[in-house]
């Protein structure tokens, strides 16, 4: 899509949601990837290609957000079917990190929002973060003149690095949205780059620490220095390298039942047309099914 | 069905319907369940069962494997929706 036309359709999206986002005093949140991250990496909205709005609240505030989308129109694709809804928002509460998309059609355009409500994925098994605690210290900017809450660039790395972490490593993700991009990495670099002052590695180490994910750290930033030859960069990926960051190299899958060792290199996988044909003959049963769940729930 | 030995009960049998998973006994409770087999999909099926034998929603922060992976999870999370169902039906 058309880099303009997809800034005008985020334009669109945030004057939709500015009057949810200004009802939302009682409740934290953050917007988060999409223009909030093109801010933060690039200094400048429409640096991304992305339309979409992607707000993170705590799980337990997920109802009160949906309802206020409800209300000025949004909607979301619903099955008629009672226990078919419910299967698959339980589905969803204990499998991802967001919603399936909310809607409104504004004349030709169908703006969308999606809804996160955990910084790790569904099957992380390890201690996870308080998303309110996360949320503690959003900061308030302005995207095309809307006011809207951000997190700081250290916390907006952290969720960055989780995100790309699943989405290198989702199977569901992998077989149906060709999700490893070189985007992602540049991304990382420049978000690292524009804002070395917040995201020292003292700090980057700290948080790491605080929030046990070293090895998402290493294995993030060693693919992006694969991409981008700097030695900044080259002093972080040292700083994270640990046994358990390295065992995740060259691998993929979100959980150890689910893990897989690549076959290809990463300039295979960014090039390719169609991961799937990378990963099928790797699959297991219970890695297909789980596809097919995910595809009947998230489409 | 308030009895706490009767939700237990109840859990119980609606846990050892699923044949992927071991026979799981009273004495047992505390037994996290993913060592016996509960996977991803029989936990989506066990949610989806509690709601619908008490008559319940489980809310969404509590719709984690980790947070639902024993009996005994499972138990307190079934009485705390069964109060709040009854606080908003009496409200």
């Amino acid at each position: 899509m058309n880099n303009n036309i997809m800034m005008y359709k985020s334009r669109l999206t945030y004057k939709e949601i500015e009057p949810v986002l200004q009802d939302l005093s009682a409740i934290k949140y953050s917007i988060i990837k999409g223009e909030a991250l093109s801010v933060a990496a690039y200094n400048a909205t429409g640096m991304r290609t992305s339309s979409d709005v992607d707000i993170l609240v705590s799980r337990k505030n997920l109802r009160i957000i949906e309802k206020k989308l409800s209300d000025i129109g949004f909607e979301k694709q619903y099955s008629d079917d009672i226990v078919t809804q419910r299967t698959n928002r339980a589905f969803m509460l204990s499998h991802s990190h967001q919603t399936t998309p909310f809607y409104i059609q504004k004349s030709i355009f169908k703006l969308s929002v999606d809804l996160n409500f955990d910084i790790f994925w569904g099957e992380y098994t390890g201690k996870r973060v308080d998303v309110d605690d996360f949320l503690s210290d959003t900061t308030e900017i302005e995207i095309y003149g809307y006011k809207v809450k951000v997190l700081p660039p250290l916390k907006a790395m952290v969720q960055l690095i989780l995100h790309h972490y699943k989405d290198m490593n989702s199977i569901f993700l992998l077989a149906t949205r060709n999700s490893i991009k070189f985007d992602m990495f540049k991304d990382i670099y420049y978000l690292l780059k524009n804002n070395i002052n917040c995201i020292s590695l003292d700090d980057l180490y700290d948080i790491g620490l605080e929030y046990d994910i070293m090895p998402y750290i290493y294995y993030v930033l060693y693919y992006t220095g694969l991409l981008f030859k700097d030695k900044l960069l080259d002093e972080y990926i040292s700083a994270f390298k640990t046994s358990d960051g390295e065992s995740l190299i060259n691998c993929y899958g979100l959980n150890k039942f689910e893990r897989h060792e690549w076959k290809y290199d990463l300039k295979t996988r960014l090039e390719t047309k169609n991961i799937y044909e990378l990963i099928k003959n790797d699959l297991t049963d219970n890695d297909k099914k789980k596809i097919q769940i995910n595809k009947e729930v998230f489409g | 069905m308030s009895d706490i030995y009767q939700i237990q009960e109840k859990i119980l049998e609606i846990i050892n319907q699923n044949p992927e998973l071991d026979e799981i006994k009273p004495d047992q409770i505390d037994l996290d369940l993913s060592n016996i087999g509960m996977d991803s999909i029989t936990f989506i099926r066990i949610v989806v069962e509690l709601e619908e034998t008490f008559n319940i929603e489980i809310p969404d922060e509590f719709l984690l494997i980790p947070e639902m992976n024993t009996v005994e999870k499972m138990m307190n999370i079934v009485l705390a929706a069964t109060e709040m169902m009854s606080e908003s039906i009496s409200e």
